[in-house]
């Protein structure tokens, strides 16, 4: 059966910084919390602060069904995510969700093959939340300017997936990019056909993600990040270029509608 | 309970909230959301003659109290609007008004013929202003002459009321409003965005990917709300006001310029339960002010 996307306040149950620019926020909804799948996203109504109009996206990071909460990371950037900073728990926040699609888990998934690049990382959690429970193994490349840039290492460790890290300081791990390690990875890897890579990233990473994929031939999903109107098809203003077009006539996709998961070689990167 | 109904020509809305083209997709985006059926009515997404893929991102922006957006409406084209998006549309009650726009003049009588052969259709909108499009073919409401003749056109082709949506960008609002009632529009819609602009300062690029995008929210609305106001001085069809409205204060001071309906814009991007609140607090509002009809609303501003 279909979810319904609903308009819902929410209470905040903590809102805590975890790196210097990064937050972790836990939510209560039932229905959120039991219905929703990794990739998905809420569109967060922000307190009105310096003239924001729009909601601001962010995926659902994990859920716990049980107590009814789910979390969201999120890096402060710009008026929208500096206002979130200042929500505290015990306040409410208004929200649209779950919006979107989920990362695709088939049957014949052997190993799935995690890439993320900076706050990239944030719709990752639940979806390596569901795979723990179908017995995939879970490989997760991750890769950031520096090491204090790092969330949730301990949930990595604790869930005990394969882990590689990339700073491009060379603070921790490999020094470089993540895609450098990856491609090594993938040149080894033993049962390609069963393997399937999900990344989320800045567009530069996903641009190289393309080309690495298309020259190991192991098919990619990806997450996209773009600016969205309202999250749920109306506004028509997320457009994700197409490489070919659609069987409809259509140059693009909508991040919100159609996505924000998409297989990495429909989509296509201007710069 | 106080009667919100009011008619827009022949066509008679329930309440006077209904929802501006553009911002509301085919109604169904907000099906989860509200009950569609509680608006006054509901205006399409632009409906053209052939498919349209849209423009290139980044397509809209967000400036303080307001958005930029250049969408350059993307559609399925009229033939797949009757197929995949009218079903839906005809099993709402609420009154459905179907925006149209042409790249020439001759587009529009050809798609009111094609729309008028079907059934589920109340009303349409010609847009004749956006901004948006690159052929420059959307300008029609800035000359009152090329305005009167393509209403004109319109009008001998269907016996359904049409509603002409008219530009802010320009002059003298109110002759191209007189123009397009010369023509035979049962109504006008007033107004479509304003001609805008942002820049990124560290790429020195525009924010948007045409350069120059229409400018909506309610940073806009005292600027629509005097020109609903230019208007209801010079015409007299019904105006149906539009920009920038937020709540139900703002839908009442559209009326009170002079609209006799209002659509909810922008705003449903952020709240898609906005326009059913707004109903709400219309009736609510006008309760309390022991405001019998709705009607008496319209144009009824005191100046002294």
């Amino acid at each position: 059966m279909k979810t319904l996307k609903k308009a819902v306040v929410v209470p905040v149950l903590a809102n805590v910084q975890v790196t210097h620019d990064t937050w972790h926020i836990t939510l209560e909804d039932k229905q959120i919390a039991h219905d929703s799948c990794g990739g998905q996203f809420v569109n967060v109504f922000v307190p009105q602060n310096n003239g924001v109009l729009w909601r601001r996206p962010f995926g659902i990071h994990t859920t716990d069904p049980d107590k009814g909460v789910f979390t969201l990371l999120y890096k402060q950037i710009g008026r929208g995510t500096t206002a979130l900073t200042t929500v505290k728990a015990g306040e409410a926040l208004d929200i649209l969700g779950p919006l979107g699609n989920c990362f695709t888990h088939t049957s014949d998934l052997k190993e799935a093959i995690i890439v993320a690049g900076g706050i990239g990382i944030a719709p990752f959690p639940l979806f390596i939340q569901h795979l723990v429970q179908h017995s995939v193994k879970i490989s997760v490349f991750y890769g950031a300017r520096s090491k204090i840039d790092f969330c949730c290492l301990d949930f990595f460790r604790q869930t005990g997936v394969n882990l590689h890290l990339a700073t491009e300081d060379g603070s921790s791990g490999h020094k470089g990019f993540i895609t450098a390690p990856l491609l090594a990875y993938l040149q080894t890897l033993p049962d390609k056909p069963g393997a399937r890579i999900y990344v989320c990233g800045p567009t530069p990473m996903l641009a190289k993600m393309k080309e690495l994929c298309r020259d190991t031939g192991v098919p990619a999903e990806v997450s996209v990040e773009t600016m969205m109107g309202c999250g749920f098809g109306a506004c028509m203003g997320c457009p994700v270029p197409l490489e070919n077009p659609a069987s409809d006539g259509r140059l693009y996709a909508l991040a919100c509608k159609d996505g924000p998961v998409f297989n990495l070689e429909e989509i296509r990167f201007d710069e | 309970m106080s009667d919100l109904t009011l008619k827009i020509g022949r066509l008679v809305l329930a309440n006077p909230v209904t929802v501006a083209s553009g911002t509301f997709g085919y109604a169904e985006e907000f099906a989860d959301f509200i009950d569609l059926n509680q608006l006054g009515g509901i205006i399409t997404k632009t409906v053209t003659l052939e498919p349209r893929p849209g423009n290139p991102p980044p397509r809209i922006a967000e400036t303080s109290g307001g958005m930029l957006n250049s969408i350059g409406l993307p559609n399925v084209g009229v033939q797949k609007f009757i197929t995949d998006k009218m079903p839906f549309l005809r099993t709402l009650t609420t009154k459905i008004i179907v925006n149209v726009a042409g790249k020439s003049a001759e587009d529009y009588p050809e798609i009111i013929r094609i729309l008028d052969a079907v059934e589920g259709i109340d009303a349409y909108e010609l847009n004749y202003s956006c901004p948006n499009v690159k052929e420059g073919g959307l300008s029609f409401s800035a000359n009152a002459h090329v305005a009167e003749s393509v209403t004109k056109s319109v009008r001998a082709v269907t016996n359904r009321p049409i509603i002409a949506k008219l530009t802010p960008n320009v002059t003298a609002i109110g002759e191209i409003g007189l123009a397009v009632e010369q023509g035979g529009a049962d109504a006008v819609s007033a107004v479509n965005t304003f001609v805008g602009m942002a820049i990124d300062i560290p790429s020195r690029r525009p924010k948007i990917a045409m350069v120059t995008a229409g400018y909506s929210g309610p940073a806009i609305k005292p600027l629509a709300l005097a020109k609903v106001y230019e208007l209801y001085k010079k015409i007299h069809i019904p105006i149906i006001g539009i920009g920038g409205i937020c709540d139900t204060n703002d839908a009442i001071e559209f009326l009170i310029a002079g609209a006799a309906a209002i659509q909810v814009g922008t705003a449903n991007f952020w709240d898609p339960c906005i326009s059913i609140k707004i109903v709400e607090g219309l009736q609510t509002w006008c309760r309390q002010n022991h405001i019998q009809k709705i009607t008496e609303l319209t144009g009824s501003l005191k100046i002294k």
